[in-house]
């Protein structure tokens, strides 16, 4: 079955590589540990190796720290990745995920489907919900105690940690360490997104892999060089000046269009750390830092400068055409949306990396490394080792025919080439729109698309990953971060809205930090102590 | 053979039973039906009193007393703001949201051509088939600080409205994003109930030389009177329960002090967290003083001769 | 219809002391016809009712038929398309999903309302009759059951038991019964006249006919009411579906039109990776599409809501 494989070169990357730009010895020490083998006598569990598949050669190739891998094209000469069928003899397989797509016709009139079946060798029968649905399906199905082969496990179910390991199978014996190699397409998933797969010795998902860069803040760059301003801003004050720059009222145009994303920014000058900071195995949470206070005072200022959209609290804005049409020119989103806006809107786009306040080095706070995690019912070893393989199909990496098959379908029924670019058709629309990307995914890349904006996605994030700054809670258990997290976040969410719209002076933020302690920050704190002390 | 309801208060209850059975066949799909989609299923909330989580099955869930009850008999101030809240939109709600159909309906009886009433009545029943996410957003857009009006305003040196966004005025507002939605389709109820008046009623008024009002007063009002009084009961097991997707859409514009309310208030403390026990001790506290208000409501209405949910006898 | 021919109870009003019918005024529906002010003043009050009302609906089906350009220029809604387009329209019914759904919505919808209306109405009947051997406690049982509500596990659990999870009837057996719905129509039948049914009662009729016969025939309105009401709570559910039923096949409308409905002021700052379909319109046109057949069905019910009935007629 791997004899294809046997063909390729990896690239081993050591255990911590990845990690040792965080300067967080926690993360390394995930990788080492070796806490006691599991009943029935299989390994460490160490998290899987990452070793990037050089299947296909990037433009512009990851780095180890986080950059994304670039292309400015599609390859045409597609690679077969495997020359077996990765879940024959399966049989019927359930997969339970989410979506974010029109749903698709239902597998007896998708073509697509039919031939998804035909190429992964088995039935795959994917139940589909709505993204804002999911987690209560999954809570039903998981109370049912009825389930699926595989399931999508959001990041906010409830008490995820036991559901993982009481009901979902261990793959570390199957994937862990250099096992990872069998399965070369999950050992391509950074390391980084591992982390929150990882339980009390076992490793009991795959995830869907997210980019480290996290949230861009996207300016109107064509606004800001036709009113002659500075695109780089230096310091907080050349920021602010920016902003003020952009912000004609009368004209209905203003800086920024929510309060929220521009309170993590003023943060990232800040150096206000990524949720938590640990020293010596002490967490400090970002709330009880002075720099995080400091951060919605200043965004207090700008939004008494006017520098705001009148509705910017708790509007129901439409920020992205808000942004398209300039009457914001400031909006900070996931990195994703980049595309996004430059495919819906015609007009230039581009990051404006947080400057430090001062001029110095800032931080740039990362994004959650992963969307959610795959697991599987428990079951035996081989058939695991089957449903694992068609997750490595699933996440085949850009170049191989199974990556395009998987993303745009059968070519000439569902997409063309049309100057170099995979094209859908009228049926490529409709059918292939199943949610494989929430069952096991490759990690996103830059492009493939016009040479400028791949080149300045890249620039932007080789300017902010050497001062990325990760969260150090990131693969640590607290129930209570989970249970309370409704709780803590309107808590403070609330008081920094209150501020910001002058509606409370600053001193309340002391109040609502206090509170938030109260509530559950301390206890939180005293989980994620302790979960670290037992990794080491 | 004597009618049922006049010589049965003196049967035995088996013999009422042999009188009745037929009657009794008649609810016995409706009454299945209620036993087993809405009464087993509400054995459930025994998780009330429980710490349960769904990778436990119900029986396997520890007991907690009465410790998901917490929330709600906690005393934090920030709850009794909630509960303050609640009872104001309550209040709004009965007083001023309430009405209004009726009237609606009044008008609308009142209309000569059947043709005009029957197109006013399809239009304005329309917005309750909008969800909230669009009726808010749609609110904002018009009324809001950068909607149609203000970004004229602001060009023209006119006054700006800040309507939404002021918390003085979120009450006001919800109230009549609550009538925009629902009025149109609360009419269509009254006017089941208008409609039933016996026309010869109000011929035998007009003959008898009365005016539209004196109709209004002595014919179409009694005729309504019984299902109004009963919507208003029923309307008091609510009280506790006001727009919660509404309110979370346009909480953050006001802050907390106006706008937090019951629903919003355990929102985050249960559900969010995944906490079903506190969901279902809420509900069961809501349901008994939804229960204690509605059977109470139906006894003053006996006081006041009305007939209520369920006659005395 | 009844064969009773017996002479019509008299209903107790202090305004009808049996009023011999000589002098008629103008009336329409047996009303007299107000001047001309008070017209005036109905007629724009009403006007200004429906402007309120349908403005944004007028910026609905705009922003349905605008393209992305002009719902950027308009940050969002389309008070009037310049260029209308049914691109948005086009793409929801690509593909036959959203055609098959449709069918599936107005099986489930005919199925549950028809059925609903009819144990509603056995129920309400049996209940109506004070004296009627334990009618209090089975209609304070309906009634708790509105202030009371299980949870969605124990419901789930429920019909997994049942074993019907992906079958249509997890989406009619649930909802067939309301409490509301109950006590509502049993209001309206105990207002039918106590003389009528006793009198059809000494004539030997069984409570069957009496209920097809009598009650109902003078209960049209509050049928159609109940019946419109079934209609759109069946026809806008999509909850249940998506606990109950696994194959997209046998989706609702509802459901699968939230497919295309992203909330994307939330998803774009949570999600970092997730990729939405950006369009307004879409949205907009999803709305349009779910209102069209209450639109269209409508009227039909209206019809017999709208008018009155004439009690006297009925004794025949």
């Amino acid at each position: 079955m791997h004899n294809s494989l046997s063909r390729r070169r990896f690239l081993t990357i050591a255990g911590g590589t990845a990690v040792a730009a965080a300067g967080a010895g926690l993360l390394s020490a995930c990788g080492s540990s070796s806490t006691p083998s599991t009943p029935d006598g299989a390994g460490s569990a160490a998290l899987p190796d990452y070793v990037p598949s050089e299947l296909v050669r990037p433009d512009l190739p990851p780095t180890a720290e986080g950059v994304m891998a670039g292309y400015y094209q599609y390859p045409r000469q597609l690679v077969d990745a495997f020359d077996s069928k990765p879940g024959e003899g399966l049989g019927d397989v359930s997969i339970l995920t989410n979506m974010f797509n029109p749903v698709p016709p239902a597998l007896g009139s998708n073509q697509f489907w039919q031939e998804l079946n035909n190429r992964v060798g088995a039935n795959l029968g994917i139940t589909m919900t709505p993204s804002a649905d999911y987690l209560n399906k999954l809570s039903t199905t998981v109370a049912s105690g009825d389930l699926p082969d595989i399931m999508l496990i959001s990041a906010r179910l409830a008490r995820r940690a036991d559901v993982l390991t009481r009901l979902c199978a261990d793959l570390s014996e199957l994937i862990g360490g250099s096992n990872a190699a069998n399965f070369p397409f999950l050992a391509n998933i950074p390391r980084d997104s591992w982390l929150s797969t990882a339980y009390g010795g076992g490793i009991y998902a795959i995830p869907i892999s997210r980019a480290i860069v996290g949230t861009i803040m996207f300016a109107r760059t064509d606004l800001i060089a036709q009113r002659g301003l500075n695109p780089a801003p230096g310091s907080y004050a050349e920021f602010v000046a920016l902003a003020q720059g952009l912000t004609d009222a009368r004209n209905n145009r203003w800086a920024f269009g929510s309060a929220k994303q521009v309170i993590a920014y003023v943060g990232n000058m800040l150096r206000v750390p990524n949720v938590w900071r640990e020293e010596g195995g002490k967490f400090t949470s970002e709330m009880e830092t002075p720099e995080r206070r400091e951060a919605v005072a200043r965004v207090a200022e700008m939004y008494r400068a006017g520098l705001f959209h009148p509705d910017a609290i708790g509007g129901r804005l439409q920020l992205r055409d808000l942004l398209g049409n300039g009457t914001i020119a400031l909006n900070a989103e996931g990195y994703a949306a980049w595309d996004i806006l430059a495919d819906t809107h015609k007009v230039q786009f581009g990051g404006i990396p947080a400057p430090g306040y001062d001029g110095g080095t800032p931080v740039h706070r990362s994004g959650t490394p992963s969307f959610a995690l795959t697991a599987f019912r428990k079951t035996d070893k081989a058939r695991l080792e089957k449903l694992l393989r068609i997750c490595d199909w699933l996440a085949a990496p850009l170049g191989t025919s199974e990556y395009m098959f998987r993303k745009f379908g059968v070519e000439g029924r569902h997409w063309n080439w049309q100057d170099g670019v995979p094209v859908r058709t009228d049926a490529g629309n409709v059918e292939v729109k199943l949610p494989l990307e929430y069952v096991s995914d490759s990690p996103h890349i830059l492009g493939p698309t016009d040479r400028a904006r791949v080149d300045a996605q890249r620039a932007y994030q080789e300017k902010v990953i050497p001062n990325l700054l990760r969260n150090p809670s990131e693969g640590l258990v607290s129930e209570t971060s989970v249970a309370k997290s409704g709780e803590l976040t309107k808590i403070i969410d609330t008081v920094e809205l209150d501020i910001v719209s002058g509606r409370k002076p600053i001193s309340a933020w002391d109040e609502a930090v206090a509170q938030w302690k109260t509530a559950g920050g301390d206890q939180i704190r005293a989980e994620y102590e302790a979960a670290l002390a037992e990794q080491k | 053979m004597a009618s049922p309801a006049s010589a049965g208060k003196r049967a035995s209850g088996w013999q009422r039973f042999k009188r009745d059975r037929f009657l009794l066949l008649l609810a016995l799909p409706g009454v299945a039906l209620v036993l087993l989609f809405q009464y087993v299923p509400m054995l459930g909330n025994v998780i009330a009193f429980k710490d349960y989580q769904p990778y436990l099955t119900i029986a396997e869930s520890p007991w907690v007393g009465f410790a998901n009850f917490e929330v709600i008999f906690n005393g934090d101030p920030a709850f009794l703001n909630a509960l303050k809240n609640t009872l104001i939109i309550s209040f709004l709600q009965i007083a001023v949201v309430f009405p209004i159909p009726i009237a609606l309906a009044l008008l609308l009886n009142s209309l000569l051509s059947e043709k005009i009433k029957r197109v006013v009545q399809s239009i304005l029943y329309l917005p309750h088939f909008m969800s909230w996410v669009i009726v808010v957003a749609l609110f904002q857009h018009m009324l809001g600080n950068a909607g149609i009006y203000n970004n004229w305003a602001r060009q023209h040196d006119f006054p700006q409205l800040n309507i939404i966004g002021d918390p003085d005025l979120f009450f006001a507002l919800i109230t009549s994003q609550a009538v925009w939605k629902d009025a149109g389709w609360g009419t269509i109820i009254f006017l089941a109930a208008i409609s039933r008046v016996d026309l010869e009623l109000f011929e035998a008024v007009a003959v008898d030389g009365g005016g539209r009002l004196r109709q209004l007063w002595h014919v179409t009002l009694p005729a309504i009177r019984s299902v109004v009084v009963l919507l208003l009961i029923l309307k008091l097991g609510d009280v506790l329960t006001v727009g919660f997707e509404q309110i979370v859409l346009q909480q953050n514009q006001v802050g907390l002090e106006t706008s937090e309310v019951l629903d919003t208030y355990v929102y985050n403390y249960g559900i969010v967290g995944g906490n079903w026990g506190v969901s279902a001790a809420v509900g069961l506290v809501k349901g008994l003083v939804g229960a204690i208000l509605v059977l109470g409501a139906n006894k003053v209405a006996h006081l006041f001769g009305e007939r209520g949910i369920y006659s005395k006898w | 219809m009844v064969t009773d021919t017996k002479p019509r109870p008299k209903r107790s009003s202090p305004l009808l002391p049996g009023v011999a019918r000589q002098r008629r005024r103008r009336t329409v529906n047996g009303a007299p016809v107000p001047n001309v002010a008070v017209r005036g003043i109905k007629g724009v009050l009403l006007f200004l009712c429906c402007a309120v009302v349908l403005l944004p609906f007028v910026a609905v089906v705009s922003t349905s038929l605008a393209d992305q350009e002009q719902i950027t220029a308009a940050g969002g809604y389309v008070l009037w398309p310049t260029d209308p387009s049914f691109d948005a329209y086009a793409a929801i019914f690509r593909g036959g999903v959203v055609t098959r759904a449709t069918l599936v919505s107005i099986g489930i919808t005919l199925v549950g309302s028809a059925l609903s209306v009819a144990v509603v109405a056995l129920l309400a009947y049996s209940l109506s009759r004070p004296g009627t051997w334990g009618h209090r406690p089975i209609l304070i049982m309906v009634l708790l059951t509105m202030l009371f509500n299980a949870g969605m596990i124990p419901n789930y659990l429920l019909i997994k038991e049942l074993g019907l999870i992906d079958s249509y009837w997890a989406l009619i057996l649930p909802g067939l019964t309301s409490a509301f719905q109950v006590i509502i129509m049993r209001a309206f039948f105990m207002e039918v006249p106590k003389e009528i049914v006793d009198a059809a009662r000494i004539d030997g009729a069984s409570e069957l006919q009496i209920l097809t016969r009598i009650m109902l025939p003078l209960s049209k309105a509050v049928i159609a009411v109940i019946g419109l009401f079934n209609a759109v709570a069946y026809w806008s559910a999509f909850f249940n579906a998506v606990l109950y039923i696994n194959s997209t096949e046998k989706w609702p409308l509802q459901l699968v039109l939230r497919t295309y409905v992203v909330d994307n002021t939330q998803i774009g700052t949570d999600l970092p990776g997730e990729v939405v379909p950006p369009q307004q319109s879409l949205q907009m046109a999803i709305l349009v599409v779910s209102l069209i057949p209450i639109c269209m069905v409508y009227p039909f019910l209206q019809r017999h809501f709208a008018k009155g009935v004439v009690i006297g007629a009925v004794k025949g």
